[in-house]
C-alpha cells in the first residue's frame, strides 16, 4: 500500500468513525424525545382524567417511574398544559431539593450555564418556590438580554400579583423590548388594574401610550373611558393614537365626540385612527365628518376613511352623493369607490336601488376599475 | 509531454487543497451552528408563544405574494397563508400577467371582487389592471398586474402594503400556521436592531397535496426531492444559521423573507436588474448598513415554515440550479468592492471570501476535477484503491455534515418521523455519487450563462399532478 493510500485509509476511518457517531447520536435522541413524548402524554391524560383538584396524585405514578433529569427535559422542551407543567416543576423541587436550582439561578457564566440559569428560574417560578421572586428581580436586571427575556416570558405565566408588578417595574425602567412586556401584561390572568392605571398618567410619552393601550383590559369601567377621551387630547401623537384605538374598543359617553374632535388632528396617524375608531363604535352619524377624509393629503387616512364609510352602510351614501361631483379628485374617485363598493355589496333593496340610480345619473359611465393614485 | 505527469500532480495537489480548505470552512461553520441552533432551540423553549399569537400589541404584518403561472397551487398557497396564526396581518397577492388563470382561479376560490382601492407609489411599477377583495376574506388582498417579473411584483406589493413588517413569500409556497409567529419572534426582541429574518421551507413534489390530508408524509416523495431536502437542510440549518450568528446572513430566501418596510424603502426596493431579487437584496441590505455603519441585524431560523414545490426531473433541477448559480455569480460581482474590504466588517471578510470559495470557484474545480482525475489514474499515478479510497472520504465527509444538519434540525423541531430520519442519514453519502453530479453540471451550466450575462428566468416546469387519491 502506497504512503497516499495509508493516509486515506487513516482519513476513511476518521470520516466514517464520526458518520457513525452522528448517525447513532441522531437515531438515539430522537429515541429518548419519543419516550419523554410518551411520559408526557401520560401525565396529561392522568392528570385531565382526574381533574385539577387532585392532579399531583394522579400524575404521581407517571412521575415516579421517571428520572429527575428525564422530567426536567420534559418541562423544558415540550409546550406542557399549564397544570402540568406545574405539577411536574413542584415535583422536581422536592424531588431535588429547591438549593440547587437556586444556586443555579443566581448567577451564570458563560453559554452553559445562563441556559441553566434561565431553566433554573423556570423551574422556582413555576413550581411556586418562595425565593423566586427575588431571583426573576436579579434576573430582570441582568445584563444579557436573553436572562431578561426569560425572565419577562416566566413573570408573565406565574399567575402572581407580584409577578405583573415585576413586569411593570421592567416596564418603566425599559429593561426589555416594550411591546413584549405589556403583551404579557395585556394577558396576565389576574386583575391588575390598580398596577396599569397609573400608566396612563405618567410623565413619559412612552409609558402613556402603552397605558392608554392597556387600559382596553378595563373598558367595562366607567373611569377608563374617561380617561382614554382625556387621553386623546395628549401632547403626543402616539398617546393620542393609542388612546384613540382603545375607545374604538371600549366606548363610553364621550367617545364618539373625542374621536370626532380628532378627525382634524395635525398628525395623520392620529386622523386615521380616529376614523377607524368611530368606525369601530359603529358611529355612522359622524360619515359627513369622515368623508371630507377621503381627499386627506396621507394615503393611509385615504384608505381608513374609505374602509369605515363602507363600514358604515348606506348611511354613509346620503353624505357620499354631493361628493361625487367635487372638484377634488380624491374625493370624487374615493366617494365613487365608495359608493360603487355598496351598490355591489348591498342586497337589492330598494335602498341599494336608490344608491345604484344616483350613481348612474352622476357618473358619466361605468367605474373605471383604475387604481387611484 | 514529459511534464504532463507533473503538472497533473500539481493539479491534483490544487485540488486536493481546495477540498481541503472547502472541508475546513463548513466544518468550521458547522461547529458555529451547532451552537447556534441550540441557543435558538432554547430560546424558543422559553417564549410563551400562544400569548404572543393572541396579542393585541403583537406588530401587525404585510405577507407579500407574487404569484406567475401558479394556478395549479395557488388556492392552497394563499388558503394556508389565510390560515396563519398570527394576531393582525394582511395577504397581498400579486398576479403578475399570469397567462395560466391564476387569477381566475384566485377569483373563483375566495370569492374575489374587483374594486378601487388607494395607491401609494413608493416604486414605479408595470400598470397595474385591477385590486380585487374578498368579503369572505377582508384581509386578502389580489393585485393584478403586467408582467415586469418577481421584483417588479413584490414593489408593487409593497406600494399597497399597509403595515410596519413585510414578509415576502412565493406563490407557490404552503405555509405552516406558526410561520409568521416564528419569524417575528425573532425581530419583535429586538426591533430596532433586526431588520430581517428568514427561514426555510421543505421541498415536496405537490406541497397542497400535503396540505389537503393526500400525500402522508415526505416518505411518498421521491428520490431527487428527499436529496433536495437535504441540500436546503444543509444549506440552512450548517449555512445560514451559522452565518446569521457570525453576521453575515448573504441569502434570505425569496420563498419566505420578513423585512422591516422603512429599509425596504430606504434602499430602493427589490431590483429587476438580476436574475433572481432575493440574493441580491440582501446584499444590499447589508452593503448600506455597514456603508453607513448603522447597527443592524439580518437573521435566519432553523425551522422549517412551509412547503414548497422542488423539481421532479433531474432536467428541471439543473435549469433551477444553473439559475441559482448565475445569480450568486451575478450578485457577487455586482458586490465585489465588498470582498475582504474591512470596511464592511464580516460581511466583507468572511461572508464574501466564503462565497467566493464555496459557490463562485465551485464550477471551476469540479470541472478541473472531472478532467484530471480520469487522466491521473490513467497515467498511473492514482491507484485505484487511492480513487476509491478518496471517493469513499468524500462520501462519508458529506455524510457527516448532512447528519450534523438532520440531528440539528430534528432536536430543534421533530419534523421528521424516526424512520424518515434515518433513511435520510443514510442517504447523506451516497448523494455524491448520483445528487453531486447534477448539481456540477448545472453550476457549471450557470457559470457560462452569467459570462454570456443570461438573465432570463426559465422556471421549471410544474411538476405533473395525477388526480385526488
Amino acid at each position: 500500500m502506497t504512503g497516499l493510500a495509508t493516509w486515506l485509509c487513516s482519513a476513511l476511518a476518521v470520516t466514517f468513525g464520526i458518520w457513525l457517531l452522528t448517525f447513532g447520536v441522531g437515531l438515539l435522541s430522537r429515541r429518548a424525545f419519543e419516550r419523554r413524548a410518551g411520559i408526557r402524554n401520560r401525565l396529561a391524560s392522568a392528570v385531565s382524567l382526574r381533574g385539577v383538584s387532585d392532579a399531583q396524585e394522579a400524575a404521581g405514578p407517571a412521575l415516579r417511574d421517571a428520572s429527575a433529569r428525564v422530567i426536567e427535559r420534559i418541562v423544558l422542551e415540550t409546550k406542557l398544559p399549564p397544570a402540568v407543567e406545574a405539577i411536574c416543576c413542584r415535583h422536581l423541587l422536592e424531588r431535588r431539593g429547591p438549593d440547587g436550582y437556586r444556586r443555579k439561578a443566581r448567577a451564570h457564566k458563560g453559554e452553559a450555564s445562563r441556559w441553566r440559569r434561565i431553566e433554573a428560574l423556570r423551574i422556582l417560578a413555576l413550581g411556586g418556590d418562595e425565593d423566586a421572586f427575588t431571583l426573576l428581580e436579579a434576573a430582570l436586571r441582568d445584563r444579557d438580554t436573553e436572562v431578561v427575556g426569560a425572565a419577562v416570558n416566566v413573570l408573565g405565566r406565574v399567575p402572581d400579583r407580584r409577578a405583573a408588578d415585576m413586569l411593570v417595574r421592567a416596564l418603566r425602567g425599559g429593561l426589555y423590548a416594550d411591546s413584549r412586556i405589556v403583551t404579557f401584561l395585556d394577558a396576565f390572568p389576574l386583575d391588575i388594574g390598580d398596577l396599569i392605571w397609573p400608566l396612563h398618567n405618567h410623565d413619559g410619552a412612552r409609558l402613556r401610550a402603552w397605558g392608554a393601550g392597556l387600559l382596553q383590559r378595563y373598558g367595562h369601567h366607567p373611569a377608563t373611558s374617561e380617561a382614554l377621551t382625556r387621553l386623546t387630547e395628549d401632547g403626543d401623537a402616539f398617546v393620542r393614537k393609542a388612546a384613540l384605538v382603545s375607545l374604538g374598543v371600549v366606548g363610553g359617553p364621550g367617545a364618539v365626540r373625542a374621536a370626532q374632535a380628532r378627525l382634524t388632528d395635525r398628525v395623520g396617524l392620529v386622523r386615521a385612527h380616529a376614523a377607524r375608531a368611530l368606525g369601530a363604535l359603529g358611529a355612522c352619524e359622524t360619515a359627513w365628518q369622515v368623508a371630507p377624509l377621503l381627499g386627506d393629503r396621507e394615503w393611509w387616512v385615504r384608505l381608513a376613511a374609505r374602509q369605515v364609510l363602507e363600514s358604515f352602510g348606506k348611511e354613509a351614501a346620503w353624505v357620499l352623493i354631493p361628493l361625487l361631483a367635487s372638484d377634488d379628485p380624491f374625493l370624487r374617485d374615493g366617494a365613487e369607490a365608495v359608493m360603487t363598493h355598496l351598490v355591489r355589496r348591498a342586497d337589492p333593496t330598494p335602498a341599494a336601488n336608490w344608491i345604484a340610480d344616483r350613481l348612474r345619473e352622476v357618473l358619466p359611465g361605468p367605474p373605471a376599475g383604475e387604481v387611484l393614485a | 509531454m514529459t511534464q504532463l505527469p507533473e503538472i497533473l500532480n500539481w493539479a491534483v495537489a490544487v485540488m486536493y487543497s481546495y477540498l481541503f480548505l472547502v472541508y475546513c470552512t463548513i466544518g468550521t461553520l458547522v461547529i458555529v451552528a451547532v451552537g447556534e441552533n441550540a441557543r435558538l432551540a432554547r430560546q424558543e423553549r422559553h417564549e410563551d408563544q400562544d400569548v404572543l399569537s393572541r396579542s393585541r400589541q403583537t406588530i401587525p404584518v404585510s405577507i407579500i405574494a407574487p404569484a406567475y403561472n401558479e394556478a395549479v397551487v395557488i388556492a392552497a398557497s394563499v388558503g394556508s397563508m389565510l390560515a396563519i396564526d398570527y394576531p393582525e396581518f394582511e395577504v397581498i397577492v400579486v398576479n403578475d400577467g399570469s397567462r395560466d388563470g391564476t387569477l381566475h382561479e384566485l377569483v373563483r376560490t375566495f370569492d374575489l371582487r374587483r374594486r378601487d382601492v388607494p395607491l401609494r407609489r413608493v416604486f414605479d411599477t408595470r400598470d397595474v389592471r385591477g385590486v380585487y377583495t374578498s368579503d369572505k376574506y377582508p384581509n386578502l388582498r389580489v393585485i393584478d398586474k403586467k408582467n415586469g417579473g418577481k421584483a417588479d411584483a413584490l414593489n408593487c406589493g409593497i406600494n399597497f402594503a399597509r403595515y410596519r413588517y413585510l414578509c415576502t413569500v412565493d406563490g407557490d409556497t404552503v405555509f405552516m400556521p406558526d410561520a409568521l409567529l416564528e419569524g417575528m419572534r425573532l425581530a419583535l426582541k429586538d426591533p430596532a436592531r433586526v431588520v430581517g429574518v428568514t427561514s426555510q421551507v421543505a421541498i415536496n413534489q405537490k406541497p397542497e397535496a400535503v396540505l389537503e390530508g393526500r400525500m402522508a408524509s415526505d416518505r411518498d416523495e421521491s428520490l431527487l426531492t428527499q436529496l433536495q431536502q437535504l441540500d436546503y437542510l444543509r444549506a440552512f440549518i450548517n449555512g445560514r444559521v451559522a452565518w446569521s450568528r457570525l453576521a453575515f446572513m448573504l441569502c434570505s430566501v425569496g420563498a419566505f423573507a420578513i423585512w422591516r418596510r422603512d429599509v425596504v424603502e430606504e434602499v430602493g426596493g427589490f431590483s429587476g436588474a438580476f436574475t433572481c431579487e432575493d440574493i441580491e437584496f440582501t446584499f444590499r441590505v447589508h452593503e448600506h448598513f455597514r456603508r453607513l455603519k448603522r447597527p443592524y441585524r439580518i437573521l435566519s431560523l432553523a425551522k422549517i415554515v412551509g412547503r414548497t414545490e422542488g423539481p421532479d426531473t433531474v432536467r428541471a433541477l439543473v435549469s433551477q440550479r444553473s439559475r441559482w448559480q448565475r445569480v450568486i455569480t451575478e450578485t457577487v460581482w455586482h458586490y465585489r468592492r465588498m470582498f475582504l474590504n474591512p470596511r464592511y466588517g464580516a460581511v466583507g471578510m468572511l461572508g464574501m471570501p466564503y462565497y467566493v470559495l464555496t459557490e463562485v470557484l465551485a464550477p471551476l474545480f469540479q470541472v478541473a476535477s472531472v478532467a484530471t482525475l480520469p487522466l491521473v489514474w490513467w497515467l498511473g499515478l492514482f491507484t485505484p484503491l487511492e480513487f476509491v479510497l478518496f471517493l469513499l472520504v468524500v462520501m462519508f465527509a458529506n455524510g457527516v455534515i448532512t447528519n450534523a444538519a438532520l440531528v440539528m434540525h430534528d432536536q430543534a423541531s421533530r419534523f421528521h418521523t424516526p424512520a424518515q430520519l434515518w433513511r435520510l442519514m443514510l442517504l447523506g453519502p451516497v448523494e455524491l455519487l448520483w445528487y453531486r453530479p447534477i448539481l456540477f453540471w448545472a453550476q457549471a451550466k450557470g457559470m457560462v450563462g452569467f459570462f454570456r450575462g443570461d438573465k432570463s428566468w426559465h422556471k421549471f416546469d410544474r411538476n405533473r399532478r395525477g388526480p385526488a387519491v
